[in-house]
């Protein structure tokens, strides 16, 4: 038996039977430790949310599931926590709905650039009815001052300051266009944004991870990251919220525009559009053909853009003759 | 015989790790469907029925001039326009306040070549006249203008001209609409440059700030 114990376990792998019992540091033990020290730091790794807790995030938000799997009564109880959330943060009594989209309905969006006079008022517009942080003037449009001739947006100056239309120029607000092949769907890793029935892309702010590929990816430039949480005082808080628009978003999420579908699943117009003092905006339901977006589309060289990229946007630009 | 039970147990591990596996789908594929069952029962949005009002704002019946006296109030005596003109001659070749001697001095018109009869009533200048001689109220001013801006007028009624504010789905709510005259002013009817609102403001900490491009 003695002799045994020397011999090669017969695998080539050069170890003796009863080894261990000789030496603290052989290779199984390192191999043993090494395998642990991963295996412990892999789990303080999973663990890492709890050890990052924040005192900001709620158990119940922490626990809270996608937007799409939880129950009538699950999204009550988160509803309402997020009401209470928001009376405690900002002292404002809010009423939080979810706004479920219409079968039959495919929402459009048209502007007509020759009327469009660049007074950026529909970006204001946004900004108040959608809550959106004051300190930085968050907006989800950007009135684009482009040159007569140049029909590309990436020339386009968001900075102008002088008194509008300038001869020279023509104006191009830009926001979500609502594609039909959304990029910034494809590559949310974690499935936090989605393209609903009536064709709004919406976010679930509390699935959101952060990571803002989605915003990489838009070739339209109109995700919007909260980096920091948004201030808006008491009074200018609008208290018409919905959960997937304009309900105020918890620090980094990213967030966009939502054709205010807290306003447009009730049938009412857009902010932006009543906001707009030309009538440079169109808004309808694409499905109906009597609609004044379907009579824009039939009657109009309606273009939309970066068609070239493939991501067919719901909103449409035209000119007048 | 040691080889077939080998086989055999490799086999029934296989089927049950299968088997597993689609049970675990099922159950998944079960749970989501009760997480989006309760709200899949979307309503549907049909056409027709009843629908709610397009009201079109009216400007007042018609125009006064201020006399430019006070009343004892200090308010301003406003007075129709058939006071005076009920008894002058109308002259229908005036097309500039400088001609006039009276009242309508400090007007300025941009509205082409047009007359002021063009427009107004020489008859009644209580109303309005078409090109064909009809007669209609400042409450229809859109009639009148509709007569040689028709691409515009086509806009209008087609919804992509002059703006609106309410309800896009008429079964559930109104809409309100602009008149011409409520953003042009008829006597000079170009849209008026404005400066522009709500300037963005730039991130901090970047020369450029967040423009177009980021």
């Amino acid at each position: 038996m003695s002799d045994n114990k020397k011999e090669s376990c017969g695998s080539g792998c050069g170890c003796h039977n009863g080894a261990p019992d000789e030496s603290l540091f052989n290779r199984r033990n390192v191999l043993k430790a090494a395998g642990a020290t991963l295996g412990v730091a892999a789990f303080a790794k999973a663990m890492a949310p709890i050890t990052e807790w924040k005192e900001t995030t709620s158990v119940d938000e922490f626990l809270q599931t996608h937007y799409r799997e939880l129950s009538n009564d699950q999204l009550d109880e988160v509803i309402a926590r997020l009401e209470e959330e928001t009376k405690k943060d900002y002292g404002a009594d809010v009423t939080i709905t979810d706004h479920r989209p219409q079968m039959g309905v495919k929402f459009g969006y048209a502007l007509n650039l020759s009327i469009c006079i660049g007074c950026r008022r529909c970006a204001e517009a946004c900004h108040h009815e959608n809550n959106h942080d004051r300190a930085t003037s968050n907006s989800y449009i950007r009135v684009l001052e482009m040159t007569k001739g140049s029909m590309d947006m990436e020339k386009g100056n968001v900075h102008y300051d002088h008194p509008v239309p300038h001869p020279d120029k023509f104006y191009m607000p830009v926001q979500c266009q609502q594609c039909d092949n959304p990029p910034c769907v494809d590559v949310c890793p974690v499935e936090a944004t989605w393209k609903e029935e009536d064709g709004i892309v919406v976010v679930d702010y509390n699935w959101c991870i952060g990571c803002r590929y989605c915003e990489a990816a838009c070739p339209y430039h109109a995700r919007r990251f909260n980096w920091k949480k948004p201030v808006v005082p008491k009074n200018e808080i609008n208290p018409n919220q919905s959960y997937l628009s304009n309900r105020i978003r918890p620090q980094g999420v990213m967030e966009k525009c939502t054709f205010c579908l807290h306003r447009t699943r009730e049938g009412r117009m857009p902010a932006c559009l009543e906001a707009c003092p030309t009538g440079a905006r169109v808004f309808g339901n694409l499905l109906d053909p009597h609609s004044e977006i379907r009579k824009v589309i039939d009657t109009k060289r309606v273009f939309v853009l970066k068609e070239e990229l493939g991501t067919r946007p719901s909103f449409f630009y035209f000119f007048d003759e | 015989m040691q080889e077939i039970s080998k086989t055999g147990r490799v086999v029934v591990v296989i089927a049950v790790l299968i088997i597993l596996g689609l049970l675990t789908a099922v159950a998944v594929s079960y749970m989501q469907g009760a997480g989006t069952g309760d709200r899949s029962n979307l309503e549907t949005w049909t056409p027709g029925g009843t629908q709610h009002e397009v009201t079109i704002n009216r400007p007042d019946l018609m125009p006064m001039v201020d006399s430019g006296k006070k009343d004892r109030q200090g308010n301003p005596v406003m007075i129709r326009c058939n006071n005076c003109h009920d008894t002058k001659e109308p002259n229908t070749l005036t097309e500039s306040a400088a001609n006039l001697k009276d009242f309508h001095q400090h007007m300025s018109f941009r509205h082409n070549s047009l007359k002021c009869a063009s427009c107004h009533n020489p008859e009644d200048y209580e109303s309005l006249r078409l090109a064909d001689g009809t007669t209609v109220s400042f409450s229809n001013v859109m009639q009148l203008c509709a007569q040689c801006h028709g691409p515009q007028f086509r806009d209008y009624n087609n919804g992509s001209h002059g703006g609106m504010t309410g309800y896009w789905d008429l079964s559930r709510g109104p809409r309100q609409r602009n008149n011409c005259v409520d953003c042009h002013d008829p006597h000079a009817p170009a849209y008026p440059k404005v400066m522009p609102v709500f300037p963005p403001k730039t991130r901090i900490g970047t020369k450029g700030g967040e423009g177009a491009k980021h």
